[in-house]
């Protein structure tokens, strides 16, 4: 009745597809309370913020533009996309779950990019639901108000709103790598966004040597230049090199660290 | 099927597995056994490539671990059943056990129910869980593929006597059936009843290692004679090594056989003449890691 088993390892066995270990990382992210918080959330503020906005320009009689829908959603929807980075990295260890994922993938930098790939999909998914939702907004206040909607965001305007809000979840992904703790991670990367760009320009000032520098460490003065009208080609190099010190030396550390670790 | 030569973890001058070398064969159930902080789970995650030893090899037929494709469908791990995500469900555990191996969804109801966790139970956050139920979750996911090698770091700690019950039977099969189990564990009575081979670990190192029943077979022989003196006199005009042993025996390290000749020659009268008790693994245990031990002996009550 019982069958034997057979003594040996199979080497010859499917390793773990990659869109298995995406489609794992994607349930892990909506799983739990804290995953599914964050993301109603972020989908929460989207609805909130842009509901206060248009119900005040109905009240006024004059139609909100679409790119002030967009302009209202920058800072809330970056830092929320930023959490959700780091947490889509960091939720790994607050709970010791690390023991049982890396035994089924031994190869851990699958795992890093499945989670990579499937925080990124959430991104997309919510700035979608962003363009949406606020085109949506945009005809049906200018239906009430009984005016014509504007639509002043031209395409390319859309896609630099996709980068800026990809960057900040790459960001916080990177920072999350680098620092396996949630809250150590978020205030790293608050620290980050809100601290540094002040002392960068500051010691600007203070040392003329160190002026150009800025340039080339500031990331958001560097990612805004880039999405400008007309970005200039040294716009780009400044954009790369604060990108490989913000996004991709805190990834590349972060994984060093990371597939070297023991994980207990 | 395991293989580790010469395994060693160091954290600075701390030697936690201080140079193990053991083998689990296929078919029987291995028994790893130590106080707390031996280097059980140390060497455990060595085994299975979470934690990288500062030297030595530990294979599983013939392969590290981590070049095992989709290692989880051949190698069942459970290194701490409290390792889970309180906020996930019992069920949501095994599913993303289930979809990362690739196994079909009904593995996860078959394995809820083999492990004896409801339905009712299995849709509860792990946070309200017993630790005795973590167990079972933690053993279901190691199960579920059906592998042929199982590596359990303290599967029964927390288990009431029916699923120790239950556990051992679940070993016991699996060790029928070809698959190999190393397990580990502090409670010796439960090792003593389950494994088949005994590793004994204490402080890093191995201390004792073999076949369970030669590891706690007896050692000598009793012999007991109405004239105490005159055995005692023939046995030391014979050169054999004995102790005393109770009223009127002696323990001989020597085989019943030799003992009886001397008895004979020197024609005293045995009342009995046996091989001695074997020793069990308790004893074993703290006379072996009686250095190792934390705390110090306790002496009030304690039977000698």
């Amino acid at each position: 009745m019982t069958t034997l088993l057979e003594p040996t390892i199979d080497l010859t066995a499917r390793k773990v597809p990659l869109h298995r270990l995406v489609d794992v990382e994607l349930r892990k992210l909506i799983d739990t309370r804290a995953g599914m918080w964050l993301l109603i959330l972020i989908g929460a503020v989207i609805v909130l913020v842009e509901a206060v906005l248009v119900i005040t320009a109905i009240n006024f009689g004059e139609v909100a533009p679409w790119s002030v829908m967009f302009a209202v959603m920058a800072t809330p929807l970056g830092l929320l996309l930023a959490v959700l980075g780091v947490m889509t990295v960091t939720s790994e260890w607050g709970q010791r779950t690390s023991l049982v994922t890396f035994s089924l993938e031994p190869r851990r930098m699958r795992v890093v990019l499945a989670k990579l790939l499937a925080g990124l999909l959430a991104t997309v998914v919510l700035l979608l639901f962003t363009l949406v939702f606020t085109a949506a907004l945009n005809q049906l206040q200018a239906t009430i108000i009984g005016q014509d909607a504007i639509w002043d965001v031209p395409r390319s305007q859309l896609v630099g709103f996709g980068i800026l809000h990809t960057s900040a979840f790459f960001l916080g992904f990177s920072f999350g790598m680098l620092i396996p703790n949630t809250p150590a991670a978020l205030v790293a990367y608050f620290v980050f966004r809100f601290v540094v760009p002040g002392l960068l320009m500051t010691l600007g000032m203070f040392w003329d040597w160190f002026a150009p520098v800025v340039n080339w460490v500031h990331f958001s003065n560097a990612l805004e230049a880039v999405l400008d009208v007309a970005p200039t080609s040294e716009a780009y190099w400044h954009l790369a090199s604060a990108t490989g010190l913000w996004v991709v030396l805190p990834l590349v550390l972060g994984s060093v660290l990371l597939v070297r670790r023991e994980i207990k | 099927m395991i293989e580790v030569k010469n395994l060693t973890k160091s954290y600075g001058d701390f030697r936690a597995v201080d140079d193990i070398s053991f083998t689990c064969r296929s078919g029987a159930v291995t028994g790893f056994l130590g106080p707390n902080g031996a280097g059980k789970s140390t060497a455990m995650r060595m085994i299975v490539g979470l934690t990288p030893p500062t030297s030595g090899t530990a294979t599983i037929g013939g392969v590290n671990f981590s070049d095992i494709p989709n290692p989880g469908t051949q190698v069942g791990v459970l290194l701490d059943a409290s390792a889970q995500h309180a906020g996930r469900t019992g069920r949501e555990i095994l599913m993303l056990g289930s979809i990362t191996m690739g196994l079909p969804k009904q593995r996860v109801d078959e394995l809820l129910e083999l492990v004896g966790l409801t339905e009712k139970e299995s849709k509860r956050r792990v946070r309200h869980y017993s630790l005795g139920m973590r167990q079972r979750l933690g053993i279901a996911h190691a199960l579920l593929p059906d592998p042929k090698v199982l590596i359990l770091d303290e599967p029964v700690n927390g288990l009431d006597p029916a699923g120790i019950h239950w556990m051992r039977g679940l070993l016991r099969y699996q060790a029928e059936r070809g698959g190999t189990v190393l397990l580990s564990s502090h409670l010796l009575h439960e090792i003593e009843v389950i494994a088949d081979d005994l590793i004994v670990i204490g402080n890093g190192r191995i201390i004792a290692q073999g076949a369970k029943d030669e590891l706690l077979k007896g050692q000598g022989t009793l012999v007991r004679a109405k004239d105490h003196a005159a055995l005692g006199t023939a046995l030391r005009a014979a050169n054999l090594e004995f102790t005393t042993h109770g009223e009127d025996g002696f323990t001989v390290q020597s085989t019943p056989e030799d003992v009886g000749l001397v008895a004979a020659q020197a024609t005293v009268a045995l009342t009995e003449l046996r091989d001695s008790d074997g020793s069990n693994l308790e004893e074993l245990f703290l006379s072996m890691t009686s250095e190792t031990q934390r705390g110090t002996t306790f002496p009030i009550g304690a039977n000698a």
